[in-house]
């Protein structure tokens, strides 16, 4: 499979004369196949964006090697033509509506008008195309955003934070729009806080963490290395299945209504130990990690009870897992 | 092409731009109701008392320019403006003369067209660095010479366009109002045109040096405050605190090199278009204005080129 992206060892640090260095990116690699619909995940804070902004030539990174189609990001401006990409939420003009906005673009980047009213057919904004775009909601702005990198055609699609103010109608529609541009071929590298809505439309994932990658791999391989063969169990006598269950070499605790059994690699051993007791189970749930979980875990930022989270923080008392190196299939 | 056509049309479409054209307008629109409540045709009494009153001047300024070239501290070149220059038409008053006044007008003009140049190319490239909105735009052309240099390139052309078709309707307006309600003058004496024509070159060109001068600024500063901010610190802390704390003191006996620390000076200088009417000279004056506004563009563009857009 040929990678569009390829990111070795990428270094950033930011200097400033009053906040002084900050480690931006520390060693970060990520590859992106063509064709998939690749999920960048990460902290506020963890480099996602100046990732981001490095591949598309806005920030010189300090180390490291950067491709994009092939071709050394240091000469991103000879593939421009063939990547659409917003970076964070862009700002527009508050006064040019929506499409000479486009067209502004569209004429500074020797594209037809024609696509134009395509994009804002794609995004679904052609009937407040003429409105000033300080009229637009968040959402209405972000779409906007998404039909500026839907201008060119691109081969290649970068969307940081795409669904930011969308509501369930348009986060609907924007799943939809990116697997419709996915199918024509493009391949499409979107960053975002809405893991499942990762989960439902990448292909393969990215965790990125203090400035390193923590995970990479199809969604199901990264979702499968952190399956702790968690079940819940719910049965009659519940006090008398956990004392056989962990007497068999369960782990075993008890939960609202039923109990989590961990380590099972067999969960017919569950039924057959239980069933042996005369303990009849109602129900045997295998409980699968989900994105946030894998997420939560990697960056080490699953809320503590009793302890705010800060932005750009981790917590230095969680433990972060060794990095999950899981190739995607070729 | 096309991108000097889309930054065309997006700096028309801003709104800050076509306020500022407002702003010139509705200034002009002030001086002609000012020129056309004021003034009136003259009549033959006028003349006569203008007449006396310009034969008095000339003979008190001529006085005054033979103490200066019998003073031996000071060097003739500098006696030049005092030169006796009374005129009748100088002496009209409450009529408007075209030929007398046009140049003040001309000086006045060129003040509003060098603040609006130094906003208009300041907020073309301040607003948009600030905003990030530059971001989206270097996604498509990726190449940050070539976009700087179009922005550059626009905004002192839309300067250039705005200050000739003012400075075309300004002397327009104020030789048809002179003609209806004032006195048109001595525009049939030899040279009057084309020193008219060298001032509004000169003119326009200060406003485009001061475009490019706000335009490196807010470029350097990211903000187009940062170039409003500079000018107003400039003026402040530099024109009037150190132009006082260095007169006051007496820093330097040398009254020529003194005025040579004060970029007001050379824009004097520069306006006149010849030696004499300030202290610093007009060769020292277009020098000093190049090499501002090449080494504050250049420094904008390599500023550009190498930091990081975030």
């Amino acid at each position: 499979m040929t990678a569009v992206i390829e990111i070795a060892g990428l270094r950033k640090t930011f200097r400033g004369l009053l906040d002084g260095r900050k480690i931006a990116l520390d060693g970060f690699d990520m590859v992106v196949h063509a064709g998939q619909v690749h999920g960048f995940l990460g902290p506020n804070g963890s480099g996602k964006t100046t990732t981001l902004r490095a591949l598309l030539g806005l920030v010189r990174a300090d180390g490291g090697s950067m491709t994009i189609l092939g071709t050394p990001s240091r000469r991103f401006a000879d593939v421009a033509h063939r990547v659409g990409a917003i970076v964070e939420s862009p700002t527009f003009f508050k006064n040019f509506s929506g499409r000479h906005t486009l067209r502004l673009l569209a004429r500074a980047g020797g594209v037809p008008l024609e696509n134009v009213e395509e994009a804002l057919a794609m995004v679904g904004l052609v009937h407040r195309a003429e409105d000033p775009v300080g009229g637009y909601s968040l959402g209405m702005k972000q779409r906007l955003a998404v039909a500026s990198a839907l201008l060119k055609r691109p081969e290649l699609l970068i969307l940081d934070e795409p669904a930011n103010g969308l509501d369930p109608a348009g986060l609907h529609e924007m799943r939809r729009l990116l697997r419709a541009v996915a199918t024509d071929g493009v391949t499409v590298l979107i960053s975002s806080h809405l893991l499942s809505e990762v989960e439902q439309i990448c292909d393969s994932v990215t965790i990125i963490s203090r400035g390193r990658r923590v995970a990479h791999g199809p969604v199901t391989e990264v979702l499968a290395g952190h399956d702790r063969g968690e079940y819940f169990i719910r049965a009659g006598a519940l006090d008398l299945a956990r004392t056989r269950l962990e007497a068999e070499g369960f782990n075993v605790r008890p939960v609202d209504g039923g109990l989590i059994a961990s380590g099972v690699t067999d969960p017919a051993h569950i039924s057959e130990t239980l069933g042996r007791e005369g303990i009849w189970l109602a129900e045997l749930t295998p409980l699968g990690p989900d994105l946030e979980t894998v997420y939560l875990d990697l960056t080490a930022t699953r809320p503590r009870p009793g302890r705010l989270s800060e932005v750009d923080r981790v917590d230095e008392h969680a433990s972060v897992p060794e990095p999950i190196e899981i190739e995607a299939a070729p | 092409m096309n991108l000097i056509l889309a930054e065309m049309s997006r700096l028309l479409s801003r709104r800050f731009a076509q306020l500022m054209i407002l702003l010139l307008i509705v200034t002009f629109i002030l001086t002609v109701l000012v020129v056309l409540g004021k003034s009136k045709q003259p009549t033959e009494d006028m003349w006569i008392v203008a007449r006396s009153a310009a034969a008095s001047a000339a003979r008190e300024q001529q006085q005054d320019y033979n103490a200066c070239l019998n003073n031996p501290t000071r060097p003739t070149a500098s006696c030049e403006s005092l030169k006796p220059r009374a005129v009748p038409e100088e002496y009209l008053y409450g009529v408007f003369t075209f030929a007398h006044e046009i140049k003040n007008l001309i000086y006045f003009l060129t003040a509003f067209l060098a603040l609006f140049g130094f906003l208009v190319a300041a907020s073309s490239i301040g607003s948009e660095l600030h905003s990030g909105s530059v971001v989206n735009l270097l996604l498509w052309r990726p190449n940050r010479t070539a976009v700087l240099g179009a922005k550059l390139g626009v905004a002192l052309g839309f300067v250039a366009v705005v200050s000739v078709v003012f400075t075309l309707v300004y002397i327009g307006t104020f030789y048809g109002l002179a003609a209806w309600v004032g006195w048109v003058g001595h525009t049939e004496d030899r040279g009057f045109w084309i020193d008219l024509i060298l001032v509004c070159m000169r003119g326009i060109t200060l406003a485009l040096v001061l475009s490019a001068i706000g335009f490196a600024i807010a470029t350097i500063g990211r903000h187009t405050a940062a170039a409003l901010g500079s000018l107003i610190g400039y003026i402040i802390v530099w024109e009037l605190g150190a132009r006082l704390i260095v007169e006051t003191l007496n820093v330097d006996n040398s009254n020529t090199s003194r005025d040579q620390w004060f970029l007001a000076s050379h824009v004097i200088a520069w306006m006149s278009g010849r030696d004499g009417y300030s202290l610093t000279t007009f060769a020292d004056a277009t020098m000093t204005l190049a090499v501002i506004v090449a080494a504050l563009t250049a420094l904008a563009f390599i500023s550009f080129r190498r930091r990081d857009i975030t």
